[in-house]
């Protein structure tokens, strides 16, 4: 277990990454600003220009965490490696999808390739702890259901970035759930892996939550992502991760059901939810959209954009206590 | 009228409960029965199993997300 010596190194390392990931964001929210690079925030009455790409400050502060962690002898070199190599390939197939407008299948499909690194560097256990009765072992299963996983993590937070905030609150939510589970389970890679997320996160959380001062960008939705799905993988906590993420899991299976084609937002021609005159975000009342979790939330009756992502927020506490409980089952063995 | 969130929220609960039972019921099943000799193809009949389980709890977490928008629909029409 971690003993004190390395539990200051950790602390020490995350308060860097702290400072790293809210410095890098404040100044790429400048660059931005200055080279227009702009997304329009559709659910403001005056339609604000907001810096995009901020994301990418979230990939290079985990890269910066991660390397530290490993010459402190904390992180061992392999995982290390993975984490860097699968974060670089996220970032760039979410910035070739931001610039290049790629066909639909483009994200699902690439952002299988962010599971090879942990496949080839054998930073996992194919071993899926399960609850009450232990667990099961399935070599050679395993490494697909990892390609699999980093594809689903990753467009799941990538599709609930819909209002300021919910994506990065969501994943840091889960984040907390997973560091929590990893305690719980003794699984000494999930805590480091979840503290390290957690330091890097801050920065796009503080500028991308309501008012958003920066949108993440495809990059940092995605790299949210895959972020979440390297800690169910080497951090061993994949049952709990899938429990903690279910509000995202949600969204994204209405959304997938409907189009029955993997398909972007932008491109579907269908209006879910728009905003009202109040600046409300309200029910587009079309039968043919997806019954995404934002259009559930706001079926009853129009919520402003803060309300809705307190309810995001909620729901990602209620699945993310249910995770920690389903860590305490994993626990128990009948 | 409750909030669509309180749904969500039951909705999201029953789905995770789902989720742990039949997982459990599957591994458990699988882990403890060798269905023919061969690894590679016991493996893919496990898969598949899991796979069936899995697109059950699909499809009821389809159906009952629908029913509870359809709720607000009748009333909001």
């Amino acid at each position: 277990m971690i003993n004190i010596d390395i539990a200051i190194k950790i602390i020490s390392i995350s308060i860097l990454t702290i400072i790293i990931s809210i410095v890098l964001t404040k100044y790429m929210i400048k660059i931005f600003r200055k080279y227009n690079v702009y997304g329009e925030d559709i659910f403001k009455l005056n339609r604000p220009k907001i810096p995009k790409n901020i994301g990418l400050s979230f990939i290079i502060s985990i890269i910066i965490a991660t390397t530290l962690l490993s010459a402190s002898n904390i992180l061992s070199w392999n995982i290390t490696t993975a984490i860097t190599t699968a974060m670089i390939i996220t970032a760039i197939i979410g910035l070739i999808d931001e610039h290049l407008d790629p066909p639909g299948y483009f994200k699902p499909l690439a952002m299988l390739a962010a599971g090879i690194p942990i496949i080839i560097l054998k930073c996992y256990t194919p071993y899926i702890r399960i609850i009450l009765f232990g667990g099961f072992n399935i070599p050679i299963l395993y490494p697909i259901f990892i390609l699999i996983a980093m594809s689903v993590t990753s467009n799941m937070v990538n599709m609930l970035d819909v209002i300021n905030g919910s994506a990065v609150w969501g994943a840091m939510i889960s984040t907390i759930a997973g560091l929590i589970a990893g305690i719980i389970i003794n699984s000494e890679s999930a805590v480091v892996i979840a503290i390290t997320i957690l330091a890097s996160i801050i920065g796009p959380a503080l500028y991308n939550t309501y008012p958003a001062k920066g949108f993440l960008g495809n990059a940092g939705s995605l790299a949210l992502g895959t972020s979440i799905g390297i800690l169910a993988i080497i951090g061993r906590i994949e049952v709990p991760m899938v429990i903690a993420t279910l509000p995202f899991i949600h969204n994204s299976f209405y959304f997938l059901t409907y189009a029955k084609s993997f398909i972007e937002h932008k491109k579907l021609n269908v209006q879910i939810t728009r905003l009202n005159q109040r600046g409300e975000i309200e029910d587009a009342k079309n039968r043919n959209a997806p019954i995404t979790l934002l259009r559930l939330l706001v079926a009853q009756k129009p919520l402003t954009e803060k309300e809705a992502l307190k309810q995001i927020v909620t729901l990602f506490i209620i699945t993310g206590i249910l995770s920690i409980i389903t860590a305490i089952l994993i626990k128990v063995r009948i | 009228m409750k909030k669509p969130l309180t749904y969500i929220t039951i909705l999201l609960i029953i789905q995770a409960i789902i989720f742990l039972t039949i997982q459990a019921i599957a591994f458990k099943l699988a882990a403890e029965t060798t269905i023919i000799q061969n690894r590679t193809m016991d493996q893919a009949i496990k898969a598949v199993i899991i796979m069936i389980m899995g697109v059950i709890w699909l499809l009821t977490w389809k159906k009952l997300g629908e029913k509870i928008y359809q709720k607000y629909q009748a009333k909001y029409p």
